[in-house]
Order: C-alpha cells, then structure tokens, then sequence
C-alpha cells in the first residue's frame, strides 16, 4: 500500500521476490529459525515453561513429596495444604505427586504418537510427492480418507478394536497425525521438485535417497518442526481426553485426563481435585500452541507451505 | 452448479470407498480369534463357533468385505453384538439427540466468533483484541470436559440456574430441552468458537488491507458497510471452510461432553459400545460420522461459488 | 531576484487564476511512525485547484504523491498522521469534519481513483452494485434508480454493452476496462474535485491513452477539477493546466504546463524532463538522474536535491529552502540556483 512505501520510504520499486536462490536454505534455514524464534517473548516463555515441565516430570521421583500411589487413608478428599500441596483423592493419595506422575504419562504418551505419527507420515509423504503418479494417488486417496474419519472417533474405533490402554490409544493418535504429516511432506516435496537445482541434480542421476536426505528432508524440517509442536499440543488433549474416557492409561496409574474424570465422579464432594490436572493440561497445551505459533512465525516465508 | 455437486460427489466417491475398506478393516485389528473377543469374556467354545458362523467369519476377508458393505449401502449395518439390535436403529434413535446438540454448539462458536473476530479485526492491539486473542487461544488449549465442569459447578452447583445433567428431548419440551443442553453445548462450542474467532480475525485485518476495501472508504460508504459488506464476504470463504472443519471435531467431543452430562446421543452410545467392544456398533458410528463430515464438506465445497465468483463456473 | 528578499512559500499556494479554489492544501505535512521513530513524509505542502482545472503532481516513488492524495481524502491512518496544516474542500475544513461527516463528503464531493485497477474493485461484487451503492450511499436513490445509473455510468465511460456488464465482475474485465469502471465509480455522484493517483501507471501505453483521453472528455463534461499524479510527466503533459513537482515530502516546483515545460525552472524537473524518452529525439541513451532520493529520516536538512544535483553549492545545504517565485505568474522554484544565469547551459 502507497502508505506503507511512503512509511518505510524505500518505495523505489518491487520488494525482491523471495523464492530463486532463497529457496535453496539447508541447514542455514534451521539456524535462521531459531534466531527469529529467540526474538520472540511469548514463545521463548512458553518454551521455558515446557522445559520446566519436561524437567519436572523427570525428575518426578526426586522432586515428589509421596509415592504417587501411596494411599493416606485417614485424609482423602483433602483440599490444598502445606502437607498435601495440591490436596488429596479419594484414596488419600497426594495428587501434587500425582500431577507430575500424570505428567510423565501424558508427554510420554505425546512422544509416543508423534513417533507413530512421524514413522507413517514421513515416508509416504516423500515417496508420494517423489515418485508422484499412481503412488501419490493411492497414497493421497488414502490420506484424504484417513482426513475424513473425525480423530477422536477414529481413536475410539481403534482402541475398540485393539483394547484400551495407553500404548493402543497413542498407536491411534499416531494414525491420526499421520495422513496431517504426509500432507505437508508431500506438499514441501512437491514444491522443491520443481526447483532447478533438483532438477538439475536428478537429470545428472543423483540417487533419489541422497537428493531426499541431502535436500529434501532438510527443507522440509521447519514446517515439520512447526507441525510437531502443534500436534504435541493436540496429542496432549488427545491422550487426557481418551484417559478421561477410561480408554487410556489404566488405574491406578494417573495422568491428567484419568484424574480429571477421578475428580469429576467427586466433584461434588471436592471441587478443587480437578483444578491442578485441568490447569496442567491446558498450560501445557497452550504453551505446545504458542510455541507452535513462533515457530510458524520464524520460518521464512518462503517456506510457509502449509 | 448441480452439475459442481455432481462432480464434488463423483469426487467423493473413492474417498468414501476407502473409508468403507478402512472402517471394515477395524475387525481385523482385533487381536487374536475375532470370534474369541466378539463373543464375548465367558463364551464357551460353541458360543464362540456360533459366532463364528453367525458373523461369517469362515469366509474369505474380501467376501465378508463384501457383505459387510452390501449390508450398509442398503442401510444395513449389522447388529449390537450386545443386545442384538440393528446398530441403524440404534443410531437412527440418537442422531436428533446428537444433531440437536451440535447445530447448538456450532451456532454458539459462530454466532459469537464473528462479533469477537470482527471487533479483534478492526481495533487490532486494542484491549478488546487483546482480550479476545487471550480467551480463544486458551479456548483451543481447555479440555472441554474440563470447561464443563467448571460450568457445572459455577451454573449448576454454585449459582443453580442450569441442570448439571440429563436430557430432556426436544419434542417433549422445547424449554428444557434448550436448559439441558446448554452447558453441554456451550463447552463443546467453545473450541470452534476460538478457531473461527481467529480466522475471522486474520483474514478480516487482510481483507480490510486490500486495496478494494480502500476505494470504498474512499468511496464515501459507512464504516461498517466496509466492514460487513465488502470485506466481510471476502472473509466469509475461509471462515466458512474453518467452521465446517469443526464438525470433524465436534463428532469427538460430543463423546466426552454427552458421557459427562449424561446426554443420550451418538458420542455415548459410542463410548459405551467402546466399552464392551461392540465392534459392529463401533463401525455404525465411524461410517455415520465419517459421512456427516464428508457431506459436510461437500456442502462448503459448493458453498465457495456462491461467495466468491471467481469460481463460480461461467 | 535575490534569494534573500524572497516571499514565504505563502505565494505558491495562491490559486492558479482567478478561479475560485475548490480543493486547497494548506501548509500540509504528514509523518509516519517507523523504526526511525516519527518521520515527516510531506513537509508544509501547500497546494491549489481551481474550479475545473487540471493540475497534475509529479515526482519519484516515494516523494510523498500518494500520501498528499490520500491526505486531502482524509485517509491517512495509523501509523500516519497529519502533523500540520489542513485541507479545505469546497471552503469547508476537512480536517475539522468528524469521520462520520467526512464520510458523506468522500465519493459525493471529492472522489479518487488509484493505481491498481486489478485490486481496487471488490472481486465479490458486481461492477453494476460498485458504482450503484456509491450513488445510493450519497444521492439516496433506490436500489432500481442507483442500478440505472451505474448503467449509464458504464455508458459513459466507454464500456460497450453496459446493460449486460453492469452484471459481470471485476475478473471478467481487462485492466483498462476495469479502471473505467473505477473512472465510473468515482464520477457516479459528479464530485467537483476528482485525485487520480497513477490511473494509467499500470496500463499498457494504448490503454493508457484511451483512459487519459477519457479522464479529459469526462472531465469538460463533469466540469470537475483533476488532480493527477503521476510519476511520468509526459502522462502529465497530456492532461494537466498546471504542474507541482514534489520531491522527497516537499513540493520543488510549481507552474503552468506550458510555462513548465518550456521553461522548467529546478534542476530536478530538468532532470525529469530529461529522462523522459522522446519520440522526436532519437537518443541513444536514456539520461537517468544520479543517486536514489532519501529516505524520508534522512532528508537533508538544507536542499534535499542536492546530493544529487550538480549544480548544488555549500549554500545549498546551509539550511531549508524556500520556494522562491520565478519568472511567470505563480511560478516557483526551490532552487537558489533558479536566476536566469544559471538556467543556461547543461546542468547535471
């Protein structure tokens, strides 16, 4: 707009395209995205958080006032208090030391899916935005059907079938995710496909796995590392939500969804057991989104596919 | 555009294909004998042969494909292998239920995420933008179950003015049955809400950017017949795509929502199917759900023409 | 004429002729909030149009054209603003009007028309209900009135079957085309003063002939005064009774289109004029003024032409420069340099 140039004043013509030579990032593409991300305050918090999160849960053991599962029979139901810091359930267990055991199981169980969801995706991503033809539309066809299932009926389903506990329900969480993976791999791969140096390096019969790991993977990692963050987020909702079904982790382990439906069936009797588990979910989900988010706004524009 | 929803739907049809072929496939993710498990814990050796017989399982994978789909393109989707029902009518019982509440959840999320987006839109790094930025982003982070039992105890236990639970159909009373939903929907809708309120937010600041929107300031129209007409249907086709997108989602969160607050629909006719591993009704629910989602689509798809001429076919 | 006894910029501002004003721009400076903090983009510009007549702004990319257009609109917005001076329409302070007051007077008394013909339309709409809202908006007709009049407005503007265009959408149109629908919209409530801000800028050159034939025709017809920016000045030969050269947020030289082309007084017009390719010389080379203009944080405190100007001496760049008025009535330069010896010669 005439404003912008006359604000900016450097109207002497066309901002230069990016694309060309821009494309061409590697590595620099990656290093380029964590500068942009370090300038970001509310990303950069939100990462702090997590770390603090991840090295809580690991350190649960150390940090943890009670055995997670230890039942203090003479105060069950117990609101906060110096003793029991988060309170108490209905068996008397602590459920500060609870949340952080909660904890692990819930980011191990993101893990868990991501991995699955990685393992299906990025492979068939490449191989059907590589070979295209007949290959990319059968995979293509397949991803759009896996789209189309609502995910947490599609989980649901799948733990039907499999059984519920944890490790089946983040299989089907992997299942969601992937068709979403294979889509943006593909995508990226298609995009660079037509760029002259791949061009080039194919026509001069360099093997398709090296120009894949040479150029492709590392062109598609930002927007991967991008999707990853975000499913992370949704992976956390997903797992609490099939736990809070009883479909995930089984008792009397906890994580967060599981003591969120212990606290419901109490909720009458004491409100404050679902607090700590709720908060916990949601912090660490919007920290997953606005992480998510920063790094969606640190990668270069010319590689913004999605 | 008959002739758009022709092709849409032609389009469709290897998709729904490959969906029937991977609903089917849910059996065969049974571990072990599927007759062992679909006849239940206790069955002794002949139940499980009975069942074997009965469901077919002796023949061939692609020709109990085969039945399987022939049965449901007939609207035959086999029976509960609990109480031995028709799973379409079971189904066909619920879906008012479920119907009623998502229309309600999904109206909630629109009818207040264009206010919210539009006033985050025009008066961006204002307080209200700043507000409204907060609230959605930590409405997409809130389990919804969560939210509702927030609400429970704030409206339900604390102020009284709402039923916690239960349900109360439409047809009995229309009142109720609006009080009884109302939590429910509203925890349900709150995720769409935030989705939608973002979209309209970024794609209302780029629109009213355009130079389109420019000439009609200068054109002399009011402020908001450049924001509500001219730029408004601009950002109607990515609203729209967004809002159907919550329809796949709101199918996983009637699940939760309908089990907590006791709602006899779809979602915990699910759950409690999941439960005792009726893999039959499990397919019923996949294949409906799944086919809402695809019309839905279907049905934005065929909306963008009638929003933006560029492709609308001449 | 020394330059020490000249008047104040006051004289640049006076009407052309005995025309009564009908936009004047007084005094004018806008600035823009960037990373370099506040930045003034047009600097005390003052500037009038008479009743029907033509003039016609010129200068580079970024000298602050588009900003002076859309400030006599009063359409700047954040991070812009107007930091000094005002704009009179019609004898009636723009800047005194609330939104809502200035509202009504946009598209009814003063109309623009801008660069992008592509872009400017709604794609939504039909061009039919762009021109009819406007007319409904301000002259309060029906919907079957305003739907008649956008008609006979695509008429009037050269767009055969304007029935049945009235029907079809911005994408179905050529550039050309689309710009006399921009043309039409602007005209559809006869405004008395009409900016076209590099109307024909995107236009191939037949294109733009039609339309700059166009923009005079209508213009006899409306009666309406034109202000026409451009950054050619043959475009502005073409169309303009008088001539405001701006460079770098101020206005360098103001004078009738013959004096000015005749005569042109500052050596940046010199310099413009020289770059422009001629169809009666057959130069080899096309002449480009050295350098880049500044950005707007790092205008020169004395000329601002003259880093770029061989004819600037260390008093150029003592301090600001006044317009100083030239030969011609209303002429004026921003030039110590402008007396008759210096004129002579090649310069530059």
């Amino acid at each position: 707009m005439t404003t912008k140039n006359a604000a900016t004043g450097t109207a002497t013509g066309p901002e230069p395209r990016s694309g060309g030579p821009e494309r061409r990032l590697h590595a620099g593409a990656i290093r380029r995205m964590v500068r942009r991300f370090r300038r970001q305050r509310a990303p950069m918090v939100a990462l702090g958080f997590l770390a603090l999160l991840v090295l809580s849960v690991v350190a649960a053991p150390l940090i943890s006032p009670y055995d997670p599962l230890e039942q203090h029979l003479a105060a069950v139901l117990q609101g906060p208090s110096a003793e029991y810091w988060f309170g108490t359930d209905e068996l008397g267990r602590d459920l500060f030391s609870r949340v952080l055991d909660g904890g692990r199981v819930s980011l191990l169980g993101a893990v868990q899916a991501l991995v699955v969801g990685l393992a299906i995706g990025l492979p068939l991503g490449l191989l059907a935005g590589y070979f295209s033809g007949v290959t990319d539309m059968i995979v293509m066809r397949f991803t759009d059907a896996l789209m189309s299932f609502p995910p947490l009926v599609m989980m649901l389903a799948i733990v039907a079938a499999l059984g519920p506990n944890l490790t089946n329900a983040m299989l089907a969480l992997g299942v969601v995710f992937a068709p979403r993976f294979i889509r943006l791999v593909r995508g990226v791969v298609l995009a660079l496909r037509e760029e002259p140096y791949i061009e080039a390096a194919r026509s001069i019969g360099v093997a398709a796995p090296s120009i894949i790991v040479r150029h492709i993977i590392p062109n598609a990692l930002p927007p991967l590392i991008v999707q990853v963050s975000l499913a992370t987020g949704f992976a956390i909702l997903a797992e609490a939500s099939l736990s809070f079904l009883g479909l995930g982790v089984q008792p009397p382990q906890a994580s967060w969804g599981s003591m969120l439906s212990q606290g419901f069936s109490s909720l009458g009797q004491s409100p404050t057991m679902i607090v700590f588990p709720g908060v916990a979910i949601a912090l660490t989900v919007l920290a997953c989104n606005v992480v998510g988010d920063g790094l969606r706004e640190s990668i270069g524009r010319e590689v913004r596919s999605e | 555009m008959p002739r758009l929803v022709g092709r849409r739907l032609l389009a469709a049809l290897p998709v729904l294909f490959i969906v029937s072929l991977l609903t089917f496939g849910v059996t065969l993710l049974v571990p072990g004998d599927p007759a062992v498990t679909l006849a239940g814990e206790n069955a002794t050796p002949e139940q499980v042969d009975q069942t074997r017989e009965r469901l077919g399982l002796n023949d061939p994978i692609y020709v109990q494909y085969g039945r399987w789909l022939g049965g449901a393109l007939q609207g035959d989707l086999g029976e509960s292998l609990y109480d031995q029902r028709p799973v379409v009518d079971s189904i066909l019982e619920r879906v008012p239920v479920t119907f009623g509440l998502a229309v309600l959840a999904v109206l909630f999320a629109a009818a207040l995420a264009i206010p919210s987006g539009v006033i985050s839109a025009t008066r961006r790094g204002s307080i209200w933008d700043r507000a409204i930025t907060l609230v959605s982003s930590a409405g997409v982070a809130i389990p919804n179950y969560f939210l509702g039992m927030l609400l429970i105890l704030l409206f339900a236990f604390g102020l009284g003015w709402l039923p916690a639970v239960g349900y109360v159909p439409f047809t009995e009373s229309p009142g109720d049955w609006f009080l009884h939903l109302l939590l429910p929907a509203l925890c349900l809708g709150v995720a769409g809400w935030a989705e939608i309120t973002r979209q309209i937010r970024s794609a209302m600041i780029q629109e009213l950017e355009q130079d389109y929107a420019r000439t009609a300031t200068a054109k002399g129209l009011r402020r908001r017949a450049v924001i509500f007409k001219h730029a408004a249907k601009n950002a109607s086709v990515p609203a729209i795509t967004v809002t159907g997108l919550q329809v796949a989602y709101l199918f996983g969160g009637t699940v939760i929502i309908e089990r907590m607050f006791g709602i006899p629909g779809l979602g915990q006719f699910a759950i409690s199917a999941v439960y005792v591993r009726d893999i039959p009704v499990i397919q019923g629910v996949v294949i409906v759900a799944t086919v809402v989602v695809i019309v839905t689509n279907l049905i934005v798809d065929t909306l963008y023409p009638l929003l933006n001429p560029k492709v609308r076919p001449a | 004429m020394q330059p020490s006894t000249a008047p104040s910029t006051a004289l640049a501002g006076t009407p052309a002729s005995t025309r009564p004003p009908v936009l004047q721009i007084e005094d004018l400076s806008v600035e823009f909030l960037t990373e370099h903090g506040w930045v003034t983009v047009i600097d005390s510009l003052s500037l009038t149009i008479g009743e029907g007549e033509s003039v016609g702004l010129v200068g580079e990319s970024g000298s602050g054209k588009s900003v002076t257009s859309l400030a006599a609109m009063a359409l700047i917005k954040h991070p812009g603003r107007v930091s000094g001076g005002h704009v009179t329409l019609d004898g009636v302070r723009l800047d005194r009007l609330s939104w809502r007051e200035m509202e009504d007077v946009r598209g009814k008394k003063i109309a623009m028309i801008f660069q992008e013909p592509m872009t400017s339309l709604n794609p939504s709409f039909t061009v039919g209900e762009q021109i009819a809202e406007v007319v409904r908006r301000h002259d309060g007709l029906s919907r079957k009135q305003a739907a008649e009049r956008a008609v006979n407005m695509l008429d009037t503007v050269g767009i055969p079957r304007a029935r049945e265009r009235a029907r079809a959408y911005p994408h179905e149109f050529s550039g050309g085309m689309r710009q006399r629908v921009m043309i039409g919209m602007a005209l559809a409530c006869s405004p008395r003063m009409l900016i076209a801000d590099e109307p024909t800028t995107a236009l191939d050159v037949t294109t733009q002939i039609q339309i700059l034939d166009l923009l005079h025709d209508l213009r006899a017809e409306f009666g309406m005064a034109l202000l026409f920016i451009s950054h050619d000045l043959g475009v502005i030969a073409d169309i303009a009774d008088r001539v405001a050269v701006m460079y770098a947020g101020q206005l360098v030289e103001t004078a009738s289109a013959d004096e000015l082309f005749a005569r042109p007084s500052h050596p940046y017009t010199r310099g413009l004029m020289r770059s422009m390719p001629r169809a009666d010389e057959a130069t080899e080379t096309f002449f480009a003024i050295p350098g880049a203009p500044p950005a707007p944080w790092d205008f020169p405190s004395g000329c601002r032409f003259a880093p770029r100007c061989s004819m600037a001496g260390s008093d150029c760049t003592q301090g600001p420069i006044p317009l100083i008025p030239v030969g011609a009535a209303d002429a004026a330069s921003r030039c110590l340099r402008t007396t008759a010896a210096d004129l002579e010669g090649p310069h530059l």
